[in-house]
């Protein structure tokens, strides 16, 4: 009754362990497909033994890790955490970046993976993304996590050189940029580079490095504005609205030179000929008249003018500032950046 | 004529030709004529020409006419006819938007030169010109007659010109219709055997033409 409710339990446990990818994939190791079967039929004493064996064997770093994965889940099984926790340091030396979904894995499991975390030494994802950014302005992103306490010292090394791009302590997730430039001051040269990642803590050291290819290219530059968005330039002339102005302006003018004309006659000769200022009064009465009915012409619409000038000289201080920006930029580089397969190793 | 000639020769030379605009123009004028005393009048008409040269602020305006002047009124049987040639030149500089200041010279010459009184002055004056539309505007003016010089003898101390003028074409303007007159009273004063005598002249001429403009 004892063994059928341990049976029970351990079958509970693991149920969510069939469902590991790693355990579930295709092994190139036969000691190490016995030994998933076993583990699967939880039998979990001879699952250990056949996974101790196929760890001795000369399997890929990936089978290898599967191994002592295997190893570390049926120890945690049996409650051998110490031997449990050994096991998945192994497995997080050789493969760092592995994790346990919580979810899906029994907390037994989890809480060994998460102890043997704590006392292993290594960078887990390391990260660079694909990007592009002017060097000297913008920077690259690097981002990894490392499981304890430890000096870390991020290069980058190359055809151009080899720079340093910090060196400090550092713990858990840890995020660092690059500006672009190489010691040199100037930008990398075209190129494969790698950014290594070195971790120490007392006697344990890790280090991971991701392979990128470097690219760099000619900033693009800015295309001089015509208009400023948002702002028209308004008409500088405006057609007035008719008026009777003109008409009046002649009829003034003609009763000022019939007034003057007359006021200046002198008295010793009479009354002089009215007929010539008679005529041009009227001809300049019907200019007037004329010039009224006529499409008035259009006038400075001086507000718009203004408002014009003002544009205008935003227009010219934004397409100056774009001239010098374009300037900097003729003397930028633009850096692509690709990251390649990465690996990591311990020394 | 000659100094109207050279100073028009003066601007046009320092002028770039497409900065100026020159008017040339040609009409029929008529023309009343006093002097002395009411009875001495007359009246007449004739042909008439203009020229103006403008640059920027600067003018420069020529007008001669060429008219025949007939007695008129009661007393107009013993009287002769005569001629008057008269020349006007005006040059002007505008000092504010509308205004101009003009100096010049003014001769008018009679044939028979004892039917009246030939004469010249100088003349320094204001106009006021009023752009009433593309192509149409009227302008006022007024001028000093100073420095007069009679053939009969004797001098002036007052003399005034006022002046008005429009003119109007279609379109841009290029082709107007022009009108002119000019109002002159000279206060002539002469000495004969110690006694002053007051000889005015009164004269007005209306000249209506049409005007090209370059």
């Amino acid at each position: 009754m004892t063994r059928a409710i341990s049976l029970a339990f351990a079958a509970a446990l693991s149920l969510p362990l069939c469902a590991s990818p790693s355990l579930s994939a295709q092994q190139s190791s036969a000691t190490l497909r016995r030994a998933s079967q076993a583990y699967g039929n939880l039998s979990y004493s001879e699952a250990i033994n056949l996974a101790r064996q196929a760890s001795r064997e000369r399997l890929g770093s990936e089978d290898q890790a599967r191994a002592y994965e295997l190893l570390g889940f049926a120890y945690a099984s049996l409650d051998s955490t110490r031997q449990a926790t050994e096991a998945f340091k192994q497995v997080l030396l050789l493969n760092p970046d592995r994790g346990l979904d919580a979810g899906r894995v029994s907390p037994k499991i989890t809480s060994a993976f998460a102890l043997a975390l704590a006392q292993v030494l290594v960078l887990r994802d390391v990260r660079i993304d694909t990007t592009e950014f002017v060097a000297g302005s913008g920077t690259l992103p690097i981002r990894f996590t490392v499981t304890r306490t430890a000096r870390l010292r991020t290069r980058l090394v190359g055809p151009g050189g080899e720079i340093t791009v910090d060196s400090a302590l550092g713990e858990g997730a840890v995020r660092l940029a690059w500006n672009g430039l190489m010691s040199n001051g100037g930008p990398p040269a075209r190129g494969a580079y790698r950014v290594i990642v070195e971790a120490s803590a007392g006697r344990d050291s890790y280090a991971a490095s991701v392979p990128l290819w470097i690219e760099p290219g000619s900033v693009d530059t800015i295309p001089h504005l015509k208009t400023l968005p948002g702002y028209n330039l308004l008409p500088e002339t405006v057609v007035p609205a008719r008026s009777w102005k003109p008409v009046g302006l002649a009829l003034m003018a003609t009763s000022l030179a019939l007034g003057g004309s007359l006021a200046l006659e002198s008295s010793k000769l009479g009354g002089g000929g009215r007929r010539e200022i008679l005529t041009i009064g009227t001809g300049a009465a019907l200019v007037g008249l004329l010039a009224t009915l006529k499409k008035p012409a259009p006038v400075p619409a001086q507000a718009n003018i203004l408002y014009n000038s003002l544009v205008r000289e935003q227009l010219a201080r934004r397409n100056a500032e774009i001239a010098a920006e374009n300037a900097a930029r003729c003397r930028q580089v633009k850096l692509g950046i690709v990251p390649q397969a990465r690996n990591g190793r311990k020394s | 004529v000659r100094i109207g000639v050279l100073a028009l020769g003066l601007v046009a030379a320092t002028s770039p030709l497409r900065a100026q605009q020159v008017t040339v123009g040609t009409g029929y004028a008529l023309a009343d004529y006093q002097e002395q005393a009411a009875f001495l009048h007359f009246r007449g008409s004739g042909p008439t020409a203009m020229l103006a040269v403008e640059r920027g602020r600067v003018a420069l305006r020529v007008d001669a006419s060429h008219l025949d002047l007939d007695p008129s009124g009661d007393g107009a049987s013993p009287l002769d006819p005569f001629k008057v040639d008269q020349i006007s030149i005006r040059a002007g500089v505008r000092t504010m938007s509308l205004v101009s200041v003009e100096a010049g010279f003014f001769r008018r010459s009679t044939a028979p030169s004892r039917a009246a009184q030939s004469y010249s002055a100088a003349t320094l004056g204001v106009r006021a010109a009023y752009p009433l539309a593309p192509g149409a505007d009227v302008a006022l003016r007024t001028a000093y007659l100073a420095g007069t010089d009679f053939s009969g003898g004797g001098s002036a101390p007052f003399g005034i010109e006022l002046g008005l003028s429009a003119t109007y074409g279609p379109g841009s303007g290029r082709y107007r219709l022009t009108g002119d007159y000019e109002f002159q009273r000279v206060d002539r004063r002469t000495d004969q055997n110690g006694t002053r005598l007051s000889v005015p002249i009164q004269s007005s001429v209306a000249r209506l033409g049409l005007a090209v403009r370059f």
